[in-house]
Parts: structure tokens; C-alpha cells; sequence
């Protein structure tokens, strides 16, 4: 079989369609938050009559001393530590489940996965209620244990080291991921020859296995630095408290100040000074996953992963190991479900009598509940099959054609990975506030706006292509199948388990999803993480635990359905 | 010499006052009949107010007034540029707008709202402020909340000032939200740059907690012991539900003029008019009072606590058109200060 099959009408409208999509979805709104940074004054939209061309916003930015005395290093600062922690303990984790014998690796995989499957701004509370300075539970019950006469502490959550630590957690699954896959497929035989040579375990790490994976680490970390330079949720609930001031809640404030009116084109300009950040970093991302094919260690040939005994280091493996998943999963999973019953009684000065149902009532009879759970599940269903559908159709245009642009809309579709959600919500909000659309306050605006995650589902419906052969495809051309039968028959059954990996990891997104929403959101397309940030403020303790505690239940099925999913495919 | 009042006596005057609840003859006027069945026929109605327990009442007691019409509520703080970028993108999704007139002024400002006639809902000329705009509803005044097994009210100072001294560091919390228009009240008794000093002082020495979580959980959980500029008739709600704190209002005291509009475009004209005169009516008045421990702080009030301040001599700001700008500059001159935004 030589040569590609023929490509019909059908096969050139298609992708042509779906190129102009993306190009709608996600270059429209970027090139319309360009516009908004130079157009004037600065409360008015950019295409509003009266508004006009201006350097002011641009000007203010770089006179603006918080922007670069505090903001700019307090974000540096923040990401960094971020990033850096995030690693260590992602490392540890991920060598531990991949490479070591420990015992329940399987339960572990998922108990670690959990901070990366509910709405950061649940794990927030939850970490308020254990670790605030004077009163959190974990440092009342550790200051009674030790028999501590100091009234504060020994964590404080409220300054740049909380929110480094706090973020680390909630970060850690999505670099433990990516490791994991990457010491999966590392093969030992180099391990396995350093140890033949006498290297002892610490020697064969440092000098053999680090370097090794060093490329399959840097890749990850320049990835997770790009992720918490967007981190929102954090900074506001953390941070803003301890006044650490970052740029995605700085944007925050220029659309939603304290008082006065939102300015957009500040807002505008504080985002292009950012995304210049996430475009170096994404820059560098290109570069280095690039340079990671001189590093090829999954070969044709076969290799079987060895594990380390862990020996004496078991214990300590496993109190590190108790120690993250009690912080990030289950301790502020305990708190949730304890505050939707008995409030903010501590447990041990709780009785019977103060455990009560009505917070599962009040939520379950109001009928915003209802809708913000509709609206979630429309909005995360719809978001992933939309983005699965164009992310296909994008990574066979790009793998399997020559046409034109095919090469600028892979870029297009991977640069949007750099792009803070912040800042997506403000360019989605102008655009179809400019546009006479009618969608804005709609959930349609929120399944657009949740498109922007369309590099995540990109890359794997790309890399599953690259691995079918196009034979297959030439096969069908020449039996007689047209282009759209043989892509329905062939090509889509063989992508069938990427494409609903993807949609299990856009859905998780969706559901979990608080910056877009909040910058979006009106009483119709309010979401669940949107209305435990409602209740949260309105000072609902308990409905806030009930809500939370429901949305775990929600979610605890997809983890599990995930898990089994995505290991065996 | 100002005198501290007892949260037990305001609960007994807001009982008090639901008790007396004032005549309805302007509900049965042929003009608000043929209004209701105009809103009827809508069917429904949507309300924005700034904070949550602003609005959570008004759907079962305007429900109860007119039945047959369904309310839909939104408490935010950010209301105010919410409906302004909504409006400036052509999309009217609400109806009627309950905030300060501080908040208010630069909705105003850019033609969100449309005039009503108020006085078909029993207001008086002078409850009809902006040319008609904005028809005034409710007063509140800034208070100091304090645990009751941390401090007796005794101790704790009469006057805002006072509340920067070292003694107080780490134990208090405030609200992002709330602080700076507190402080802006006082700037004018202060002047602007007292303002800025003062707010200074509070987060840089203070190490004052900001947020925009409710503060009554940090109360409750003993992380602060004190919460600086709450909304007086929250602190009430939270006494009634058993939290165990008190609450002192202190000198200058501040208040917040609270007031209704009926937005410019809006999806249901004749039940915005219906919910926005309701609201501002001696009816709404009495409603928000039973169901919120609202008190009324203009001068002559009856009310036990504003009573017993006027009585007292205390200094009293009110927040009015004439005095809306300048605290709106303060405000905006030390929200920046306050949030970590500004020096």
C-alpha cells in the first residue's frame, strides 16, 4: 500500500470547520485581549463608543510600583517555591508508587490523586478550618498534645509559606502523573549495570537515575510553573488574608475592585505582561520536550521494571507517605464531612445532640442547588465532548494532511496551555460582551470559555494518532470507503480509549473548574464550585461542608471509574 | 458621654418594632392593583443585592405581600461592576438593585437605572433620592464584634482610633469588602489622609485578617477574637443563632444609606417597579426589620440602639448625596491601601 488515501469534500470542510472553531474559541478572544490593553479609558469596553486608542494602561503598569516591587516578585516567589516543592513531593511519591515494593500501591494511587479531583476552593476551606494560626484543629490538637502554653501556631497558614505549602499539595497530583509515567517507561538496565559495578542505592540514584529522568522531570516542572502562575483560587481564599498580593488575583481586582469601577484595559495590560511569562515559559517547555528525544529510554526492546526493596526506609516511606495523603485528601475530607454535621464544633467537645441533617436539607431543597448541578454536569459534558471532537479533528489535520495553516493551528491549540484562566475569562467576557451573541451570563459562555483546555486533550488524541498506522486508513480508502466512513469505522474505534481519556479528564476539569466561572458567572449559569464559594461567604458553614461533601460524592465515582479507565489503557 | 448598648435591648426593640408594623392602605391603591397584575403576568422578578442575608428574606416576605410572582436573588459583593459590564455588553438580566448609595453612585453615573414613581409606595418626597432613581430603604451602622469569653465590652474603646493600638495585633478580622467604606466614613470625620494613615496602621501594624470569608466563622472558631466594621444587623443575626459574642458601636459611629433601583432595561418592567416600591415601603421596611434586626439610625429614630446614640450625643455620620462623593474618593484612596494594591 503506497501514497495517502484521497481526501473528499467531506474531508477537507471538516477540518477546515473545526480549524476555524478553534481559531474562533481560542485565538479570537487572546487577539481581542491585545486590543482591549490599548483602547481607553480605562472602564469602558474596547469597542464601546467613546472608547479610544491609548498607551495609558500600558504606561500605568510599568508606573506602578506594586505591580513591580510586590506583585511581579511575590508571583516569582510564589511559583518558584511552588514549583520546587511540588517536585520534591511528587517525586518522592511517584518513585515510591513506580518504583518501589511498598504495599497498596494501587489504594495510594488513588488516595493521591484526590486534591486534583475536587474544586481547590473545597480543600482551601478545609485547610482554614485545620490550620489557621490561633484556632485550626490540627494546631489546637497539636499545641494540647505537646502541652503548649503558646496561643498560635505551630502552622500558620496565613503568609507566603502556607500558600507555598498549600499549593504544593493541591499541585502535586498532576506532577505525580506525569512522573509516574515517566519512571514507568524508564528501562533499569542502567540502573540494574551501576548496582552490577558495586554503586550502592543513593550512588545509583544521584549518578544514574536522576540523570536519566532528567529531561522527563524538566518537562513536568516547567509545566507545573506554568500552572500555579495562574493558580487563583489560593491567592484569594490564602493569600489575599496575609496581603500576597500575585497576578492572577491583581487582574482579579482590576475587573472586580473593592470600590470604583472594573478597568478593563488595566486589567488587559496586567494580562499581557503575564502571558509574556507564560509564553517563556512555554517557550522553554517546547525546547525542552523537544531535547527529550536524545534521551529515548523506551526502546522495542523488552525490559521489565525492576522495584527496590525499600527495606529499612519502609517506615519512613510510609510516614511520608501518611503525612501527604492525611493533608490532602482525607483529613480535609474528614473536616468537610464533620462541619456538614456537626458545624465548627470541635470533635471531642461535639455531642450527639449538636449532630444535625439540616445542612443536607437546606442545600437539597434549594432549588439553586438543582440548578448549579445541572449547569455543572451540562457544562463539563459539553465542554469535553466539544473540545475531544475539535482536538481530534486538529491532531489529524496536523498528523495525517498537508494543508495549509495545519502547523500555525497546533501551535495555536498548544499555546493556549500558557494562558491563565484568569485571563481566558476576561478575554471570553469582552469578547462576547462586544459580539451581539446574547451569551454572556448564559452557560453557553461557560462551555466556550472552558474550551481554552484544549492542549490537555490535543496532545493525547496526537499521540494516539502517531501510533496508528496510516495503513489502516489506506486499507479502507481502497476498498471504497470515503473519507468520513473511514474515519467513523476505522480511526475512531482504534482512538476510542484516548478519546475517552480525554473526556475523563476534561469533565474532572469542568467539574472542578473556579476561576472561569466566578469571572463569568450570573444567577443562570452558576456552577457548584461557583455556589461553594456563595455559600462560603455567606457565611454557611455547614451547607458549605454538606455541598462540598456532596461534590466528593460526585466525583469519588469518576476517580475510581478513571483509575480502572485510564491503567487499563 | 457615649454609652455602650446591650445587643439584648436591640433584640427586644427589633421585636418591638415588627410588632408595630405601619398601615397598608398604599397596597390597595388602583394604581399598585393594575401594576400587580402587569407583574403577575411576568411572572417573575430579579433581584441583586451586595451581601446575601441582604436579600435571602425578600423572596418569602414579597411572596406573602404579592403572591404569584417568584423572586430570584443574587447576593455579591461585586455586584456593582457586574451589572455595569453587563450593561455595557447590551445583556439585562436584572431587575431591581439593592446597595449603599455609595455603590449606587456610579451605577447612576452611567444610566443604569430608571426614575419610578415612589410615592405611589407610601415614600415620602425625601426617601427619593437622584432625581427619582433610588428610593431609600434601610439604614445600617458599623459595628466591633467581639467573643464575650475574650473581652467585656467594658474594656474595649469607644472610638474607631483606638482600635490600631498594638494591644489589639493579631486579633482581629475584617472584611475586604467592608473595611475600607468603614474607614471611608471616618475619613470624613478625619479627613482623607487620617484615613490613609489609620488604614495603614491597621494592616501593616495590626496584622489585621482580611478576607472575604464571613467573619463570623473566624469568631466562631476562636481564630480572632475581635471583628472590626461588621454590618450591625448581621451581629444581631448572628447573637439570635448563638454565636457568643457582643458587639459595640463606636464613635464616630458610621452608617450605610441602603437604597433600591429599578434598572434602566430590564426583563420584567411592571414586577421590577412592584419589588423595588415594595422594598422601599413602610410594608418592606417592616418586613426587612422582623426578618433581618434591621434598625433605623436616621435622626428620630425610635429604635432602641440609634434611640439611645442620638440620646447619648454621639457623633453620627450619615451617609447622604451631598456627602457620597468625597467618601467615595476615600474609599477609593484607601481600599488599594488596605488590599496590599497600593502603599
Amino acid at each position: 500500500m503506497t501514497g495517502r488515501p484521497q481526501i473528499d469534500l467531506a474531508g477537507r470542510l471538516i477540518p477546515a470547520a473545526a480549524g476555524l472553531l478553534v481559531v474562533l474559541i481560542l485565538g479570537l478572544p487572546l487577539v481581542v485581549l491585545i486590543y482591549t490593553a490599548f483602547r481607553g479609558p480605562g472602564d469602558f469596553l474596547p469597542f464601546e463608543d467613546g472608547a479610544r486608542w491609548t498607551l495609558n494602561n500600558v504606561a500605568n503598569l510599568f508606573d506602578d510600583p506594586v505591580i513591580l516591587q510586590q506583585v511581579l516578585p511575590n508571583t516569582l516567589i510564589f511559583v518558584a517555591g511552588t514549583a520546587c516543592l511540588t517536585l520534591t513531593i511528587a517525586f518522592v511519591l511517584a518513585w515510591l508508587v513506580e518504583r518501589t515494593e511498598l504495599r497498596g500501591r494501587d489504594f495510594l494511587f488513588s488516595l493521591i490523586l484526590f486534591p486534583s479531583l475536587v474544586p481547590t476552593v473545597l480543600l482551601a476551606i478545609a485547610w482554614i478550618t485545620l490550620l489557621s494560626p490561633n484556632a485550626g484543629w490540627a494546631n489546637l490538637a497539636i499545641r494540647s498534645a505537646l502541652g503548649l502554653s503558646q496561643s498560635q501556631g505551630p502552622f500558620n497558614l496565613f503568609n507566603m509559606w502556607g500558600l507555598i505549602v498549600c499549593q504544593s499539595l493541591a499541585s502535586t497530583p498532576f506532577m505525580f502523573l506525569l512522573l509516574t509515567a515517566t519512571l514507568r517507561t524508564m528501562n533499569p538496565s542502567l540502573e540494574e549495570a551501576a548496582q552490577a559495578s558495586g554503586a550502592n542505592f543513593f550512588q545509583t540514584f544521584r549518578r544514574v537515575t536522576i540523570p536519566i529522568l532528567l529531561p522527563g522531570i524538566l518537562a513536568p516542572f516547567i509545566l507545573i510553573t506554568l500552572i500555579t502562575l495562574e493558580q487563583f483560587e489560593l491567592p484569594l481564599i490564602i493569600g489575599l488574608p496575609a496581603r500576597i498580593n500575585v497576578f492572577s488575583y491583581r487582574i482579579y481586582n482590576e475587573l472586580n475592585p473593592a470600590s470604583g469601577l472594573p478597568n478593563y484595559g488595566g486589567a488587559a495590560a496586567v494580562s499581557i505582561l503575564f502571558l509574556m511569562l507564560g509564553f517563556l515559559a512555554l517557550l522553554l517547555y517546547n525546547w525542552v520536550t523537544r531535547e527529550n528525544a536524545k534521551y529515548v529510554t523506551v526502546t522495542g526492546k523488552a525490559y521489565r521494571q525492576s522495584r527496590f526493596a525499600l527495606g529499612k526506609w519502609a517506615i519512613p516511606a510510609y510516614i511520608f507517605l501518611g503525612i501527604y495523603i492525611s493533608f490532602a485528601a482525607v483529613l480535609p475530607a474528614l473536616t468537610l464531612l464533620w462541619t456538614s454535621f456537626f458545624g465548627f464544633r470541635m470533635p471531642g467537645s461535639a455531642s450527639w445532640a449538636d449532630f444535625s441533617f439540616s445542612a443536607y436539607l437546606v442545600l437539597l431543597s434549594d432549588p439553586t442547588f438543582w440548578r448549579a448541578a445541572l449547569n455543572t454536569l451540562i457544562v463539563a459534558v459539553a465542554s469535553g465532548l466539544i473540545v475531544v471532537l475539535l482536538a481530534t479533528i486538529v491532531a489529524w489535520t496536523v498528523t495525517r494532511t498537508r494543508f495549509f495553516g495545519r502547523r500555525a493551528l497546533e501551535m495555536l491549540t498548544f499555546t493556549s496551555l500558557g494562558i491563565p484562566s484568569v485571563i481566558v475569562a476576561f478575554a471570553v467576557m469582552v469578547v462576547y460582551l462586544s459580539l451581539p451573541l446574547q451569551i454572556y451570563g448564559t452557560v453557553a459562555i461557560l462551555v466556550l470559555a472552558y474550551c481554552y483546555r484544549m492542549a490537555t486533550v490535543t496532545r493525547i488524541t496526537r499521540s494516539s494518532l502517531i501510533q496508528i498506522h496510516p495503513e489502516l486508513e489506506e486499507a479502507a480508502a481502497a476498498s471504497g470507503a470515503r473519507w468520513f466512513a473511514t474515519q467513523w469505522y476505522v480511526l475512531l474505534p482504534l482512538m476510542m480509549p484516548s478519546l475517552i481519556s480525554g473526556f475523563i479528564i476534561m469533565f474532572i476539569i469542568g467539574v472542578r473548574e473556579f476561576t472561569i466561572p466566578l469571572v463569568l458567572y450570573s444567577p443562570e449559569n452558576v456552577v457548584l464550585s461557583v455556589l461553594l464559594w456563595q455559600t462560603f461567604q455567606a457565611g454557611q458553614p455547614s451547607v458549605t461542608a454538606a455541598l462540598a461533601t456532596l461534590i466528593i460524592v460526585l466525583v469519588l465515582p469518576v476517580i475510581f471509574f478513571a483509575r480502572r479507565f485510564l491503567s487499563t489503557n | 458621654m457615649f454609652r455602650s448598648i446591650t445587643s439584648g435591648l436591640a433584640l427586644i426593640g427589633a421585636l418591638t418594632i415588627s410588632a408595630a408594623a405601619p398601615a397598608q392602605e398604599w397596597k390597595e391603591s388602583p394604581k399598585i392593583q393594575a401594576l400587580y397584575k402587569e407583574a403577575q403576568k411576568e411572572g417573575s422578578v430579579v433581584i441583586w443585592g451586595t451581601n446575601a442575608a441582604e436579600v435571602r428574606w425578600i423572596p418569602d416576605a414579597f411572596t406573602a405581600a404579592f403572591p404569584g410572582i417568584q423572586v430570584e436573588i443574587l447576593g455579591d459583593n461585586d455586584i456593582v461592576t457586574k451589572a455595569i459590564t453587563e450593561a455595557r455588553g447590551g445583556r439585562h438580566s436584572v431587575d431591581v438593585f439593592q446597595a449603599t448609595l455609595n455603590s449606587m453612585i456610579p451605577a447612576f453615573e452611567r444610566n443604569l437605572f430608571t426614575a419610578i414613581d415612589w410615592s405611589m409606595f407610601g415614600l415620602r418626597d425625601s426617601d427619593a433620592v437622584l432625581k427619582g432613581h433610588v428610593g431609600l430603604s434601610h439604614t445600617t451602622a458599623y459595628a466591633l464584634v467581639f467573643r464575650t469569653d475574650k473581652f467585656k465590652k467594658a474594656e474595649l474603646p469607644n472610638n474607631w482610633l483606638e482600635m490600631a493600638d498594638e494591644k489589639y495585633r493579631g486579633q482581629m478580622v475584617s472584611s475586604l469588602f467592608l473595611l475600607p467604606r468603614l474607614i471611608g466614613g471616618i475619613g470624613l470625620e478625619i479627613g482623607e489622609q487620617g484615613a490613609v494613615e489609620y488604614a495603614r496602621k491597621l494592616v501593616g501594624g495590626s496584622n489585621l485578617l482580611l478576607t472575604r470569608a464571613p467573619r463570623d466563622t473566624f469568631l466562631q472558631t476562636g481564630e480572632r477574637s475581635i471583628a472590626l466594621g461588621e454590618i450591625d444587623h448581621l451581629v444581631r443575626a448572628w447573637i439570635a443563632n448563638g454565636l457568643p459574642v457582643d458587639y459595640k458601636i463606636l464613635t464616630p459611629v458610621i452608617t450605610s444609606q441602603f437604597g433600591v433601583s429599578v434598572m434602566a432595561k430590564v426583563p420584567h418592567p411592571s414586577a421590577a417597579r412592584l419589588l423595588a416600591g415594595y422594598l422601599a415601603s413602610p410594608d418592606g421596611r417592616a418586613a426587612r426589620t422582623k426578618a433581618t434586626f434591621q434598625f433605623n439610625y436616621l435622626p428620630g429614630s425610635t429604635d432602641p440602639v440609634p434611640a439611645a446614640l442620638q440620646a447619648a450625643g454621639a457623633k453620627i455620620i450619615y451617609d447622604t448625596v451631598e456627602n457620597m462623593g468625597e467618601r467615595a474618593e476615600i474609599i477609593n484612596r484607601v481600599s488599594p491601601v488596605v488590599t496590599g494594591q497600593a502603599r
